[in-house]
Order: structure tokens, then C-alpha cells, then sequence
């Protein structure tokens, strides 16, 4: 007996009367299974695929209400997905996009570069015909390193693999000796400070100074050359350690008895006003023997010429001032100290501080000196 | 729905007038198949009333449904407890 089994259906809870009369309408059009009766007027049925639409417009014919419709089967899934347009098109250009993207190059991948750019390489590979979207299946590894190599003098080793959509590109450099780059523009080292040599650690080069010597600013410390054992000059990257005493100054002078300009406290104003240049309004002038005077000037319109200018005038007098040099003595060293460690910089060492007075006729001059220790040397063309 | 009857008649080539106006097949009172019936009067989880030729069925019992039903064959499945014939 073969089994009547229906693989895509859908199963409807309806609710109404005259369900029997329903059932009789419709039975003979339509097959209808597994008809269950849950309520009084509650039915549940299942009915094929293609039969819903008319079945529905039946119940509604005949004033039943649909409670719930629920789809089963492979043919309804298929159906639905087939009606969303935009997830269909959204996977066709999914997959033509993965297809054609896996063909192509998206992305150069550099490591190990150092001393050579990656914009070099890539402007290099883009001479060669390599960029992004390069097809894959034109790409020949082997000739590219032989290329990038005999391009590049610095490189001593290339190697190229294709990784999913990206090139991988690793490169080594080699590793050039300092004595031998740049070889023509080697200069000498010279002294950036004045002061008194006190050690030297030679590295390569000439030196031009011994231990003791006094040095200047710009005086060559270390020549960019040694001879070798044939007695031949060989040009060399000056580099030595040199230790110099420098000395930080900073002087005052103090006059015990001084004359100052000081003001009585009596004012003058005068006032002008003028346009296109012609007084058209000036007060009376000063009468002061010594005066300070301080101006201001206004412009009345910014479309006529008026001015308007204001003087005011100090009377100032002479007076002695008498400052003995004992009671200021210890501020005005102090003042120079400051000074003088202003000068210093972090990364000397403070040896010794001392200060020199030089007094004579009311006049006193206070020298402050503090030695340091610092490196000194650096390439002529930084100085 | 196949026609079990029908199936039977063309197969063993046997003349109309072995089969009934109905047929009507009881398996072990849990599955009745009905051949020829004439539509649905009473329908119910304890009793299914349904016309046939010159007559009415009605099956009592429990958890009765409908398995399928269409123009001319009704298959009833459940707990069967009777079968009148009036």
C-alpha cells in the first residue's frame, strides 16, 4: 500500500463555524490532511504548497478567521529565498566578487627594509608592471627578485611570495661598514665649547689635540683620515671621546656711589589736536629744565585726518645715590651665580665654583665662575 | 489520495459489481479508510458522522482526526471504539 505523504505543506489554524460544511466545499477541490479539531470552532489542517493561496480566499469567502499559518518543506524555503531579490543579488556579487579578487593582487607587503623605502620598492615594482590588481598568474617571482636586486646596490638578498591576495616582499639589506659609506664626505671633528682637554678615547681617525691643550670653538679635534701600514692615507669617519674643562662666566659691576634720574612727582599734559597735519588746537609748552615725557595719540574718524595727541611730561632730577658695596655684596655674588648655572647645561658635571672680586675706587667687579666637564667634538658640518 | 478499490478492481480485472456503493477498511481500530463517501456531517474529536450512498457512518471514539480526506476517499485515525452504519 503505498503511503500518501506530502513533503511541502502548510499547516493552518483557522477559527469559525460550520467547519463540517467548510470541509465539504472544499475536500473536493483541494486535499486536506490531518484535520484536528482543538476547540468547538477551532480546526487545524494541513493542505498542500500550492493550494494556500485559493484556500485562504476560501476561509475568508466563508468567514473564517486564520489564527495561524505555519510553512513547512524544502519548496517553501526555496520560494522565499527567491523572493528576497536583494539577498539574491547581494551573494551573486559576493561570489563574482571572491572570484575575481582571488585572481588579483590587493596588497604589496614590505618587511625588512631599512636604509631603502618602501615607496622606493613599490615605485620600482610599479616600473616592472606590478601594482594592485595585478593578475596573479602574471606574476614570476623569481624574475621580479633578480629585478628588485640588480635595481637596488643595497640589497643583499630578496625573496617574494604570493600569500592569498597579498605579495610578500622580504628584503635584507647589507650591512655596510662605516669606513667604507660615504666615503667622500667624511669631515673632521671639531670642538663645539672653549676649554682645557683632560681626556681623550681615540676610535678612528687623526687626532689634532693631546691632553692639556687649550681649545677654542671650531679648532679640529679629530682629521677624517689615518694611514694604513704601506704609509698610505685611507679616509676615514672621525669618532673620538674627548672630555674638555669649560668654563662658565658671569661678571657685575657696582659702583658705590651712582647718579640717578629720578622724578619729583610734577606732571605736565599738553594736548594737540590737528588734521592733515595743521595744529588746529596745542596747549602751552613745558616748562620743565629735565623731563620725562610719554605720548599718546588718537585717531578721532577713521575718514578725516583728525588726530588728537596727548604729552605728559615728568619733572625728573639728578640725585647721588650712595649704596656701600659691603651691603650688597653677598646678593650681587649670589645674582651671578644664578646666571652663571644658567649657562650650564645638563649633561656637564660641576667641578669647582668660585668668584674673583676686582675693587678699586668706589668701583667693584664680581666675577663668577663655575668649571664644568662636558664631551666635546662634533662633525664640522653641525657646528 | 490513491484509490486502494480502484487499484484492486484494475489490477485483479474484477467486474463493479463486487464493489459496493462504499468500501470501508478497519485497521485494528486505531485507522479506518472509506472508499465512496459523500461528504462530512459531524466532525469531532469523539465522533465523525459522514454520508455514504443510501446511508450514514458514524464512528465513535477517542482523539479522533481527520488523516486525509478528498473526493471520494476519507481516512479517519484515532482511538475507535464503534462503527454505526444507519
Amino acid at each position: 500500500m503505498r503511503k500518501t505523504k506530502i513533503n511541502n505543506y502548510c499547516e493552518i489554524k483557522i477559527k469559525g463555524l460550520n467547519q463540517d460544511k467548510f470541509i465539504n466545499k472544499i475536500y473536493k477541490k483541494y486535499n486536506l490532511f490531518d484535520i484536528k479539531k482543538v476547540d468547538y470552532n477551532i480546526l487545524s489542517l494541513k493542505i498542500n504548497l500550492k493550494d494556500e493561496k485559493n484556500i485562504k480566499k476560501e476561509l475568508i469567502n466563508n468567514n473564517f478567521e486564520i489564527l495561524k499559518i505555519k510553512h513547512f518543506g524544502l519548496k517553501y524555503l526555496f520560494k522565499t529565498f527567491l523572493k528576497r531579490y536583494g539577498i539574491i543579488t547581494g551573494i551573486l556579487i559576493i561570489l563574482v566578487g571572491v572570484l575575481l579578487s582571488n585572481k588579483y593582487i590587493l596588497k604589496t607587503e614590505i618587511i625588512g627594509n631599512d636604509l631603502i623605502s618602501t615607496t622606493e620598492i613599490n615605485e620600482c615594482l610599479k616600473e616592472y608592471g606590478i601594482s594592485t590588481f595585478t593578475n596573479k598568474n602574471n606574476i614570476d617571482c623569481e624574475e621580479i627578485e633578480k629585478y628588485l636586486t640588480s635595481k637596488f646596490d643595497k640589497l643583499s638578498l630578496v625573496s617574494i611570495i604570493k600569500k592569498g591576495n597579498s605579495l610578500v616582499i622580504n628584503i635584507k639589506e647589507k650591512v655596510v661598514n662605516d669606513e667604507y659609506e660615504n666615503i667622500d664626505s667624511f669631515v673632521p671633528l671639531v670642538s663645539n665649547e672653549n676649554g682645557r682637554i683632560l681626556s681623550i678615547k681615540l676610535i678612528q681617525g687623526t687626532l689634532n689635540v693631546k691632553v692639556g691643550d687649550l681649545i677654542s670653538k671650531g679648532d679640529i679635534l679629530v682629521q677624517p683620515y689615518i694611514y694604513d701600514s704601506s704609509n698610505e692615507l685611507k679616509k676615514v669617519k672621525p669618532q673620538a671621546e674627548i672630555v674638555a674643562e669649560i668654563w662658565h662666566e658671569e661678571s657685575y659691576t657696582h659702583y658705590d656711589k651712582k647718579v640717578v634720574t629720578e622724578r619729583t612727582g610734577k606732571t605736565y599734559v599738553e594736548k594737540q589736536i590737528s588734521l592733515c597735519g595743521i595744529d588746529l588746537m596745542k596747549t602751552e609748552g613745558c616748562n620743565f629744565g629735565s623731563y620725562e615725557k610719554e605720548s599718546s595719540e588718537i585717531n578721532f574718524s577713521i575718514f578725516l585726518p583728525i588726530k588728537s595727541k596727548t604729552n605728559i611730561y615728568y619733572e625728573t632730577t639728578k640725585v647721588t645715590k650712595v649704596e656701600p658695596f659691603e651691603e650688597v655684596k653677598e646678593s650681587l655674588i649670589e645674582k651671578c651665580r644664578k646666571n652663571a648655572l644658567l649657562k650650564v647645561q645638563d649633561c656637564e658635571i660641576i667641578n669647582k665654583e668660585y668668584h674673583k672680586l676686582i675693587s678699586g675706587a668706589g668701583v667693584h667687579t664680581i666675577v663668577y665662575v663655575i668649571q664644568t666637564e662636558k664631551q666635546v667634538g662634533v662633525y664640522e658640518n653641525q657646528l | 489520495m490513491f484509490n486502494f478499490f480502484s487499484e484492486l478492481k484494475k489490477h485483479f480485472a474484477l467486474s463493479d459489481s463486487l464493489f459496493s456503493s462504499y468500501q470501508i477498511i478497519n485497521l485494528s481500530n486505531k485507522f479506518l479508510y472509506i472508499e465512496g463517501h459523500k461528504g462530512v456531517l459531524n466532525f469531532s474529536t469523539e465522533m465523525i458522522t459522514f454520508k455514504v450512498k443510501n446511508g450514514v457512518i458514524t464512528v465513535q471514539g477517542k482523539c479522533l482526526y481527520i488523516s486525509e480526506i478528498s473526493n471520494d476517499t476519507l481516512a479517519i485515525s484515532g482511538e475507535i471504539k464503534s462503527i454505526e452504519v444507519f
